[in-house]
């Protein structure tokens, strides 16, 4: 019997401000000679990767000099049972535990299609509607029973959203259904009110903010075709919008299950990052309140 | 099918596919009505401008990219004589990967039927072909759940994870000739955008009349096998009269390649 969201999230470490990684991406920031670089700017790594390809070199190297880490899943469509396989399941609990991922963590939406294979390099959100929300619960619920992880669902970016929810109004669904927690993307929020033409913070007014336990920051990019059509590319570079800022700002002072927020950076030149790093330890500082 | 996954795959099937897209938004939906979608979906997902599904063009060169990876000498022989790369890129136009997307089957399977459909009576295309059948046992191999074993006779089983591939004798020469000349190519990548590729010259030619198998596993890949065990595998497989092939599927037992019932 796995624990109630509101007791699980007392027993569970403050990790601080991380960096991303991610299976064998080159180049990318390493991060221990970052972390030793930099004393106390990275306090932990969200490694990101597939059950088929597991852990890297870099990971293991930062987990067994005894850096603390956080799973992130990049293969389940949350929205499909068939999805949960013995397989995998195993496969991910052990990738998991090897590197002491207090929670696993992983946009909810549609990683690949068909059977899960190589190669499809895609991440849809989910349908944003009930029936999915009743159906991405279920199966986080079994996720959660079966590896005995908490799983937390990640926001993901949209550009074309389908489902008569909004994407704050799916989570709150899914998350209180499941009773788990959640990591809230502030730049794929960002990115996804901008293409429906919302304000940066609309939603959050009423959403359960206190069953965020991790928070993303990303850079992105502003975009445009010669149609006119208009949009923020998710590209992770160093430059934050202002947009993911406001959603942060916004959202900390009720965030008060939150536990870990991650730079989304890795693949940047060190310089360009550091600003970015002390701007979130100022946002989330050790031992309370900025 | 759930409503929700059907929606999720005409989505993904319209992200690889803009001729698709463009037929959706202008019948607003009506070719998709044998999905019997939500009207509130379709309103919804006619709702973004048209261009919000075409900002990602490369989406589905990658994932032909990965799909010639894993064919990599049939593909390879294929643009070769077709010359085109668009002609590969139709695959992602075709009935094949739309049926495969929305039925969630495996793309690459679906890949290797239309490529094999594409090569069929084509002279100049034979060996891409020959080479496609082994190339499609392994991709079989690497995803047993896609066809599970079953019993085709009261006495033998086809181990889940064990294909076999029958092909012109000279196959073997083909696919190694076919990866040297890809080795060279390789070595000279910039030479495509100049249009200074070598040629493929030295192609050794398939002996039609005669056979010779291959065995793809799984777990160990390719590996040549004698053809009277690869006969009896595709007897087993065909659900043929096993009584010429006794011994050899007494060896494959052995083996573990095949299980008695």
């Amino acid at each position: 019997m796995r624990p109630r969201f509101h007791d699980w999230i007392k027993e569970q470490p403050r990790l601080g401000i991380g960096i991303s990684a991610e299976f064998n991406a080159r180049p990318s920031i390493r991060p221990l000679e970052f972390a030793q670089r930099h004393p106390g700017l990275i306090e932990f790594v969200e490694y990101g990767t597939e059950a088929t390809k597991g852990l890297d070199v870099e990971i293991l190297r930062w987990v067994d000099a005894g850096g603390a880490a956080t799973y992130h899943f990049l293969d389940l469509n949350v929205e499909e049972d068939e999805d949960l396989d013995a397989e995998w399941l195993t496969a991910t609990s052990e990738h998991a535990r090897r590197i002491k991922s207090p929670w696993l963590c992983g946009d909810a939406g549609l990683w690949h299609f068909g059977p899960r294979d190589r190669g499809h390099g895609l991440l849809l959100p989910p349908i944003y509607a009930p029936e999915s929300a009743a159906l991405s619960a279920a199966n986080l619920s079994r996720l959660m029973e079966r590896t005995e992880l908490m799983v937390l669902p990640e926001t993901p970016p949209a550009l074309h959203p389908v489902g008569e929810m909004h994407m704050l109004e799916w989570f709150a669904e899914v998350v209180t259904r499941a009773d788990t927690g959640l990591v809230l993307d502030a730049a794929h929020l960002a990115i996804y009110q901008r293409q429906l033409g919302l304000d940066p913070c609309h939603g959050l007014a009423a959403f359960p903010v206190e069953r965020v336990v991790e928070v993303h920051v990303a850079g992105g990019s502003e975009r445009h075709l010669e149609s006119g059509f208009r949009w923020i590319e998710d590209d992770h570079k160093a430059h934050v919008l202002q947009d993911t800022w406001t959603i942060l700002e916004t959202m900390l002072p009720r965030a008060n299950a939150l536990k870990a927020i991650v730079f989304e950076c890795e693949h940047n030149a060190e310089e360009d990052v550091v600003d970015g790093f002390r701007r979130l330890h100022q946002c989330f500082p050790r031992g309370g309140a900025p | 099918m759930s409503a929700v996954a059907a929606m999720q795959r005409v989505i993904v099937r319209m992200l690889h596919d803009p001729l698709f897209a463009d037929a959706v938004f202008a019948s607003r939906g009506a070719c998709l009505s044998d999905l019997d979608l939500p009207e509130r979906w379709l309103t919804s997902l006619l709702a973004h401008p048209r261009p919000a599904y075409g900002v990602d063009p490369e989406r589905s060169l990658r994932l032909l990219g990965a799909l010639a990876e894993e064919f990599r000498i049939s593909t390879a022989l294929f643009l070769l004589h077709v010359g085109q790369h668009a002609e590969l890129q139709a695959f992602c136009r075709s009935a094949k990967f739309h049926a495969a997307v929305q039925e969630r089957r495996y793309v690459a399977l679906a890949f290797a039927e239309w490529l094999h459909e594409r090569c069929a009576g084509v002279d100049a295309l034979a060996s891409a072909s020959a080479i496609l059948q082994v190339e499609w046992a392994l991709a079989r191999a690497r995803r047993p759940n896609a066809r599970p074993a079953s019993a085709t006779s009261e006495e033998f089983r086809r181990v889940a994870g064990v294909e076999v591939a029958v092909v012109p004798r000279g196959t073997l020469s083909l696919l190694q000739a076919t990866e040297k000349y890809l080795f060279r190519v390789h070595l000279v990548a910039h030479a495509a955008l100049a249009q200074g590729l070598p040629p493929f010259a030295d192609a050794p030619a398939l002996d039609a009349a005669q056979e010779e198998g291959w065995l793809a596993e799984q777990q160990r890949g390719l590996s040549g096998i004698p053809l009277p065990h690869a006969l009896a595998l595709r007897a087993l497989e065909q659900g043929d009269a096993l009584e010429l092939h006794r011994d050899s599927l007494g060896e494959l037992c052995e083996h573990g390649l095949v299980q008695r019932v």
